[in-house]
This record gives structure tokens, sequence and C-alpha cells, in this order.
């Protein structure tokens, strides 16, 4: 087996092993979103093609059989740069997959270290993975979660804002305002009121205006 | 006094850095560990100016106001179309916040409310977001949990490919 950079006679294949990772993923986990199709292959496609060799930031590295010279894995991912916060800048990974058959060999390692070896070239001192929902394999490895995606459809999103009215009057200044020590608390005065149960007794009240 | 949730305008930079800056503060407190590191003042700055530069001419950018004399909450969020997945087209929620002092109005809501209202005009049928792992608010709120994102130094994923190797040939 042999790894390298991919190039752009490669993209057939590329999108040949990106069609087998799409099925393996949607049979092996319950991937409800995004969703994947037919399209999605084309896309992936597209986007290979287009950078590849063009585009110094995208990082793509195929396994490929010594006997066949197909494909038989491939790690895919870009040199990303957030806006603000550190790391500012780091690697992106995006797939890594291994035909079924070829798994056990230590590919998807050797994949691994070549981008590595990469990545140290360019400076680039993280390496950042999205997992789908349930799959804990980078946990496993020692990876630290750092954020979870979460998605709701805007109708879900519209019936929970919607279910308690909102603030649409005019608020008093009074009701956020901080509350007052208790000792500056002055006792309402006691109302006349013709009962024959003798009144309750003043109760402290805390906040000032109501 | 009256709250009003609008738009945000080009003019309301100085609105909108106060408020990240004070999101970022108070995140920060909550998670301190978190990951990756801002320094909040500079990076609520450096949105703010990126957002007041695009308000008005790119519609992609979604920021509402709440106002109440003084600026109480915001919620900002991008259209973005994803290379890859369906839906393609979906509203990514960046920053949502409402000061502590303002909370239980309502607040958050009507944010939402406003934000929904100019949604509508770009066809999005699902709202992302992202948290912090141990936030969890959002699953709470009946949001699903889609992803995780890792991060692991360049040197444990060196060292991890080193010991895995190692236990090949023991």
């Amino acid at each position: 087996m042999t790894v390298r950079p991919a190039i752009f006679a490669d993209v057939p294949g590329l999108r040949r092993l990106y069609t087998a990772l799409v099925a393996e993923l949607a049979a092996t986990y319950a991937v409800p979103y995004p969703a994947y199709g037919p399209a999605d292959v084309d896309s992936f496609t597209l986007w290979t093609a287009g950078r590849l060799e063009q585009d110094p930031t995208v990082l793509v590295y195929v396994a490929t059989d010594d006997v066949t010279g197909e494909l038989v894995g491939f790690l895919g991912g870009e040199i990303s740069e957030r806006a603000m916060g550190e790391p500012r800048v780091f690697g992106a990974a995006h797939w890594l997959y291994i035909v079924p058959d070829a798994r056990g060999r230590g590919l998807a390692r050797a994949l691994v270290e070549r981008g590595c070896a990469d990545l140290e070239t360019l400076g680039v001192g993280h390496v950042e993975v999205a997992a789908v929902a349930g799959d804990r394999q980078w946990e496993t490895r020692g990876w630290v979660p750092y954020l979870v995606h979460h998605s709701l459809p805007l109708a879900a999103v519209k019936a929970g804002a919607a279910e308690r009215p909102a603030v649409d009057r005019p608020t008093s200044a009074a009701s956020v305002a901080p509350a007052p020590p208790l000792e500056a608390v002055t006792p309402p005065p006691r109302k006349r009121r013709r009962r024959r149960r003798p009144a309750a007794q003043p109760r402290l009240v805390q906040g000032g205006r109501a | 006094m009256s709250l009003i949730v609008r738009p945000a305008e080009p003019g309301d930079r100085r609105h909108l850095e106060l408020l990240l800056a004070a999101l970022m503060r108070e995140h920060q407190r909550n998670f301190p560990g978190a990951y990756p590191v801002f320094q909040p003042d500079g990076a609520a700055a450096l949105y703010a100016t990126s957002y007041a530069a695009r308000l008005g001419t790119d519609s992609r950018l979604v920021a509402v106001l709440a106002v109440d004399r003084a600026p109480v909450g915001c919620l900002v969020g991008e259209v973005t179309t994803r290379a890859v997945g369906r839906p393609a087209t979906v509203c990514f929620v960046e920053w949502f916040y409402v000061e502590p002092e303002s909370r239980g109005l309502g607040i958050g809501r009507a944010l939402i409310r406003a934000g929904m209202t100019i949604l509508r005009t770009h066809g999005v049928t699902h709202l992302e977001c992202q948290s912090v792992p141990g936030d969890r608010q959002w699953q709470r709120r009946g949001w699903q949990e889609t992803a995780r994102r890792y991060v692991a130094p360049f040197a444990h994923v060196a060292r991890w490919v080193e010991l895995e190797e190692q236990n090949d040939h023991a």
C-alpha cells in the first residue's frame, strides 16, 4: 500500500470512497441531520475537482493498493483560520475512510501521519474533527470535545418562541432594578377594611415598586 | 421606558460590541476551559466592526437588537449554504444573549421571533447553533444534537498514532 497526496486524477476514486463512507455512516449511525443524497456526492466531487492541486489550504491524502492501483482509503481536510480565538490557525479534518477489506493494516494511521507531517511543516499546532452524534471514537482516543452542534426545524423554533407571551409592552425600570436593602423598606400602610377577622400582620415587601 | 426589538443597523456597532463582550465574559466565567480561547473585549470589537460593515448590505447576516434605554439583548446569525448535505441553506446562530438583569421577561423569545421574520425571506427551514459540551440548555429546549467537534494538540495526534502502532506490534 502507498500513501500519498491526492491529485486531480484521483477525483473519480475519491468520489467512490466518499459514496462508500456516506453509505456506511448512514448504516452505522442514525444520522438524521444533515441528510446526504446523490446530489451531495456530486457536490463533493466538485469540491475536490475544484480545489485539489489548486488550493494550498486543502489537504487530501489517499492510500492506494500497490497491485491494482485502486484507492482504498483517504483523509481529507483543510487548513482553516478563525476570525478570532486561539489557536487561530488549525487543521480541520473532514473525512477519514478506509474500505472494509483494507482495514487493520495501519492505513488510517499512515494517512494521519502523512497529514501531520505536512501540518507540522506549516506550523499548525491543533487538529479539529467533527463526529456525528453518537460516534464517540475520538473521545476514546483522548480527543477533547469542545463544541456540540445542535439543530432545530424552524417550525419548532417558532412554536417555542410563541408558547408564552413575549415582552411587547413597555416594561418598568423598577422591575429590573436591584432591590433596596430591607432596612430601607417601609412597610405598607395598613388599609382600613371592614373585616370581622383581624387583619393579617403587615409583611416587609422587598423590591420597591411592583 | 419601552423595550424595542428591531433589526440592528450599522450605527449599532457599539451596542453589539458591548453585548458580545458581556456574552463572552459570562461564557468564560461559566465555562473557563472552553476552546478556542477568546479575549472578550478584542473579539467583541472585531466581530461588531465586521457586522456593522455588513449590516444593511449583506442580507445573509441576521442581527436583531433588544434595546431598553440601553441595549439588553441581541441575536446574530448567518444564513449559510453547506457544500454537501441537506438542508443546504440554514441559519447558523452565532450569538444569542440577554443581559442577566433583563432575563425572564421574554426578551429572548422576542429576539427569536424578530429574527425569524427576517429569515422567512431566505427560505431557511432549520436553525443551527453550537454550545460547549457541558451546556445542556439547547437539549432541554428540544434541539437535537447532530455532531460533536473534537480537538487535539498536534503533538497528541502524533503520539496517538505512534502508540497505536506500538500496540499493533506488541
